[in-house]
């Protein structure tokens, strides 16, 4: 988040400053990469760029806090990341490499920072094979650090049915990590 | 994380419970969980493997998160181009060629706009919008051919695209003639209205000359030229206005490089290149993966898409 500083970096970037939108870029892109990784994963790079450019054409008519944007940012990729999802004929299964997170060292440990980005990769693949609207729920209040509110408006349900969609991803995500555990013991 | 769950697997066979049966949370634990603000060693019995998944999720960019950065600002330089806004909506065809067309974004938006308008194909206020655009279309080859025998400095890469669109009016072929905008800019270019035969024959002559000395670059007029290099060619020469060349990625100088036939010949190339785009738009059939050359009119652009394209809201 960049915030106090939000209202003038926006208002640089819609005057055409690329500095303030190279702010905002750094700012969201990171989660945005994420965001698409867990609904759109074949296509993450590719509809990140297509969404910034979108981003680009369209932030001279976006007025409002920097939480609106970044709802306005992944309303976007949501979308985009449908259209990615109708030109792939039908999304091949993604292998969940969860022996990354088995793997994964604490953070005393020296090659806790090597092993950071494979981890963040991991994590993400496992959030991805959850049923897709809780998927998709769990990483926009996650990743993208929206409120339930703005959450319920990018999805288009209502905020109880959002609480209802994350708590049950975290349950299943919770049973996903005890059964790949006790598979380990045995 | 193993050894905890490990753990609480244990626990759980002990009490006869599966372990495929976290124990519900309450909404408040939940939301602690979704902030990150609950420490793994705090988590609620069951859940400190997910509090890991969770961090590690969100945990800070990494560097190669971050790696697009000037080519996020190329794009987003080459969006804001002086058009109106509502006019940009970028059309895209396959999701295989999106990043290129980013770059490419700059490079057809502006060639195929100049083509469109000068046939007067586009809706009016677009055509209004494209013939600002037309007069402001820079002569990117100008410093790479300084010794050229153009006729005039308006011997843009502008003036070539609008004199194949002339020639192709004058013979009926595409059924378009040239509107008077953009005829009055020729005639003005040329010196007279009576003179714009022979100001295009020249400076079709040159441009084609020009492009025929420089052997890596000069594709033959009958021949589309690969709209993704002129995008990328667009990018650089972008960048290198500002020395910033060694920003736009790896990948992308590499490519250039190889079109080029070596790193110092890449600003020439592309200098000639896009030259080259800009006259051959008018008689190129674009690949299906790629922008058409009414790019900016939004037609079509929500024609796949189940809901309407976003539009930037404005909250209180």
């Amino acid at each position: 988040m960049i915030g106090p500083a939000f209202d003038s970096v926006l208002a640089a970037a819609r005057g055409g400053d690329e500095a303030a939108f190279a702010v905002l870029w750094r700012d969201v892109n990171p989660a945005v990469l994420r965001y698409l990784r867990v609904v759109a994963p074949n296509w993450a790079e590719d509809v990140a760029s297509e969404v910034w450019l979108e981003v680009s054409v369209g932030l001279g008519r976006f007025a409002g806090p920097e939480s609106g944007f970044r709802a306005w940012v992944f309303t976007v990729a949501r979308q985009r990341a449908v259209d990615a999802a109708r030109y792939a004929a039908r999304r091949p299964a993604q292998p969940v490499p969860v022996e990354l997170l088995a793997d994964r060292a604490g953070p005393d440990d020296p090659a806790a920072a090597a092993v950071e980005a494979s981890s963040t990769r991991a994590a993400l693949a496992l959030v991805a094979e959850l049923p897709p609207d809780q998927a998709e729920v769990v990483a926009l209040r996650v990743i993208a650090g929206l409120d339930v509110a703005r959450v319920a408006e990018i999805v288009g349900k209502r905020p109880g049915t959002v609480r209802v969609l994350a708590h049950r991803g975290l349950q299943r995500l919770a049973q996903r990590l005890a059964h790949r555990s006790q598979r380990a013991e045995v | 994380m193993a050894d905890e769950d490990a753990l609480d697997g244990e626990m759980r066979r002990l009490h006869g419970l599966g372990p495929t049966n976290p124990p519900p949370l309450d909404q408040d634990t939940v939301e602690r969980m979704l902030a990150g603000t609950v420490d793994p060693a705090d988590a609620p019995p069951g859940y400190a493997g997910v509090v890991r998944v969770l961090a590690a999720a969100a945990a800070e960019p990494t560097a190669a998160e971050l790696a697009g950065e000037a080519e996020a600002v190329v794009a987003f330089r080459a969006a804001r181009r002086p058009l109106d806004p509502s006019r940009r909506k970028p059309v895209f065809g396959k999701l295989a060629g999106v990043k290129a067309l980013v770059a490419v974004a700059a490079g057809v938006v502006t060639v195929g706009t100049a083509a469109a308008a000068a046939t007067g194909s586009l809706p009016s206020p677009a055509q209004q919008v494209a013939h600002r655009l037309v007069a402001a279309v820079p002569a990117p080859a100008e410093s790479v051919h300084p010794a050229s025998s153009r006729p005039s400095s308006a011997a843009t890469a502008g003036a070539v695209g609008l004199c194949r669109a002339w020639a192709a009016g004058q013979g009926g072929e595409h059924g378009k003639k040239l509107d008077a905008t953009a005829f009055d800019r020729l005639a003005t270019a040329a010196g007279g209205a009576a003179k714009v035969s022979a100001y295009c024959a020249t400076l079709t002559g040159a441009t084609a000359r020009s492009q025929a000395a420089h052997p890596n670059a000069a594709r033959p007029s009958h021949q589309p030229a690969n709209a993704a290099l002129v995008g990328l060619c667009r990018g650089w020469l972008a960048a290198d206005e500002h020395g910033q060349t060694e920003r736009l990625g790896k990948a992308v100088r590499d490519r250039l490089s190889t079109a080029a036939g070596g790193a110092d010949k890449v600003t020439a190339y592309c200098g000639a290149l896009v030259a080259a785009s800009a006259a051959n738009t008018h008689t190129t059939t674009k690949p299906a993966a790629e922008p058409t050359p009414s790019a900016p009119v939004p037609t079509g652009s929500a024609a796949h898409r189940p809901t309407a394209p976003p539009m930037p809201p404005t909250h209180s």
